[in-house]
This record gives structure tokens, sequence and C-alpha cells, in this order.
């Protein structure tokens, strides 16, 4: 292992839904998330954050939705078939992040969860928890408790 | 200096010689020229020769140096340094929120090397080739495998010494670029300053 692998913990066996943006496959823990729907009609927000797509009604609660793209610094991409939006629970909210398409839900050991290396002052180092090497691919691991700042969770409340 | 001002005023006919103007106007950062005065009593004391006082540790003794191509760029760096060379597809795990030069993760003898796109801090913007992500390119791994430095061809291994290389004194900016090879006429990188620079948050991509 090199150096820049560190194992952050030992302990048991988590599970991750897995999903992804463009080409890359990331990963949020089963825990936070509450359903998989298909995209209804995201009504925008006028005036909200740039990070917010709209809201959505869901079984008749108001639920906002992310523009996760947005934050990882992706481009636009026209919403298809696939496209999904998970439902997940962070910071006593319930909000939805639109992805490209939901693959799987995979168990992973703690012990090989890996560290994802900083570069620079990258922004994005406080919302990944790490990565899983898979066969072909890294799977980016998500914490998304931490996509948005405190003031950012409190704007996502105003709504 | 001489041979600089002909450059700045002759016509520039291609990008090698463009780049090669650029690299000597690197080499040739504003010095500032000290007149000394020797003190009374001191005039058998012998100034330090220029090549030791120079050259960085790690070209006390001859060296091997690997050339490698970015774009129309030729660069050489010490083996020594390296932690292998690698063909490279350009598959990478592209992370979110990236800087532009900073190309993603690639897992290599299970380390997770960040792969950076040299070309971006290397070379200025208008002599680029712009192929970062395209295939049949090579990855330069340095630093204990932390990083893989995109190249585009991997041209020949020589013997260098000290004397064989135009050491970059006072360098204010930029300290990974140690020198010039005078018979290659090429930059040759500090790879463990490029690597300190890595780290840091000075990387600056090339206007």
């Amino acid at each position: 292992m090199g150096q820049n692998v560190k194992n952050i913990s030992d302990s048991n066996i988590s599970q991750w839904v897995t999903f992804k943006l463009g080409d890359e496959a990331y990963g949020i823990r089963v825990m936070q998330v509450q359903e998989v729907v298909r995209v209804p009609e995201i009504a925008p927000v006028p005036g909200s954050p740039t990070y917010v797509l709209g809201i959505i009604n869901l079984r008749g609660n108001v639920v906002t939705v992310l523009d996760i793209r947005k934050r990882f610094g992706l481009d636009d991409k026209e919403a298809d078939d696939a496209t999904r939006i998970v439902i997940i629970e962070a910071q006593q909210h319930v909000i939805g992040i639109l992805v490209d398409n939901v693959a799987e839900v995979v168990e992973l050991s703690a012990s090989e969860i890996e560290i994802a290396p900083n570069v620079g002052n990258d922004k994005s180092s406080r919302y990944i928890e790490g990565v899983f090497s898979r066969e072909n691919d890294l799977l980016i691991l998500v914490d998304v408790s931490k996509l948005l700042s405190d003031n950012e969770w409190q704007e996502v409340a105003d709504i | 200096m001489s041979s600089l001002q002909s450059k700045q005023t002759a016509p520039l006919v291609d990008q090698q010689i463009a780049l090669s103007a650029y690299f000597d106007s690197l080499l040739t950062e504003p010095v500032v020229e000290v007149e000394t005065v020797e003190p009374e009593g001191h005039a058998n004391i012998a100034p330090p020769s220029s090549v030791e006082s120079g050259v960085p540790q790690w070209a006390q003794q001859p060296f091997q140096c690997l050339l490698f191509t970015i774009g129309h760029l030729t660069l050489g760096a010490p083996m020594r340094a390296l932690h292998g060379i690698l063909d490279w597809e350009g598959a990478v795990t592209t992370m979110p929120n990236s800087p532009p030069w900073y190309l993603g993760l690639m897992t290599h003898r299970g380390s997770n090397v960040r792969i950076v796109d040299t070309e971006q801090i290397v070379v200025p913007s208008q002599y680029r080739s712009g192929q970062s992500k395209s295939s049949n390119r090579h990855l330069i791994i340095i630093d204990q495998c932390r990083w893989g430095l995109v190249c585009d061809q991997v041209v020949s291994v020589v013997e260098m010494s000290g004397d064989d290389i135009r050491w970059r004194t006072a360098a204010t900016s930029r300290p990974w670029l140690a020198g010039t090879a005078v018979t290659q006429m090429c930059g040759v990188l500090d790879v463990e300053e490029f690597a300190k620079m890595l780290e840091s948050d000075s990387v600056q991509v090339l206007a």
C-alpha cells in the first residue's frame, strides 16, 4: 500500500447505494437513503440558491432537489429514462439529489475503504468519505450530510 | 543573454523555437547583479565554483535523466526520483470539483495515484496540444506513487553530470525547473520540488 492509502477504520461492513453521474460511480450510505424515485415535475423556486434545482411533490410532502452536478463541477445533462431522484435524509432535512442512474447496493468492508488523497485546497475533500477500488474503476463514497455547509443547509430549510 | 536577445528579436518560426525562448526566459529570471569588492587581505580566497554552488545535491554525481515530451516541449527528469513509467490510455476516475490540472485518481500497485495534466502547469496555453485525456500517452510516477505526470512520449534515458546542465540560480518562481540540459536544450525538472508544489496550494496553471 502506498503512503497515501490509509484505512479509515477496521470496523464493520457498510452498505452503500451506488449511482452514476457522468462517467463516474458514486456511493452514499444506505442508511441515509429513504427511497429512489423517477423524476416527477421539478418546480423551480424563484430566488433559490444555485445548488437548488427546485422542489417536487412527494406524496404530499414538498422535497427540495439539489443540483449535485453543479456541486460536483459537472456539466448539465438532460434527464432521460434512467434519471432518478435519490431521496435522502441528512442534517435533519429530507432532500433529493438528481442522478444519472441508480445502479445497486454494495457491501463494503471498512478496511477496503481508502481515504481519497487531497489535492491542494480541494473543496470536495469535505464531502468525499473515501474511495473503494473496484475491478475497473473507483467508487467515490460521498457523505451527503457534508454536501452543503451549515449555512447552506439552513438556506435549504428556509425554501 | 545575447542568444536570448537574438531569439526575442527574430521571428518565431515554429512552436519549438517559441518554447525554447519560453524556457530561456524562465532560466534568465531577473538576477540582481551584485558588484563585489574584494576586501584587502582576502585576495587569495577562491570563490566557490559556479557548478558546486548552483547544483542540487541529487546532481552532485553523474545521474541518469529521462527525456520525455509534453506537446512540443521536451523535458528531463532524474531517473532516481521516478517510481515508474506506465503506458496510459487515459483511464482515470475524475474527482468532483477538481482543479483543471488534476485529472483524477488511478489505482497503481495498491496506491491511489493522483494524475496531473502536466501540460497545463509547464506549457503556456498557446503551445498546448490539448490532449490531456487522449490515449497512447504515458505516466511518469513520482513521489512514492502519490502523483502521476502525464506526458506524450518517452524519448530516451541519457547520462548527465552537473556540468551538462545550466542550473537556475536565485529562482524566485517555478522552483520545479532546475535548469536546462545544454546538449539536449531542454528543461530539467526538480522532481521533489514539483511534488512539493503539487501538494501545496500554489499550483498555477500557465496562461
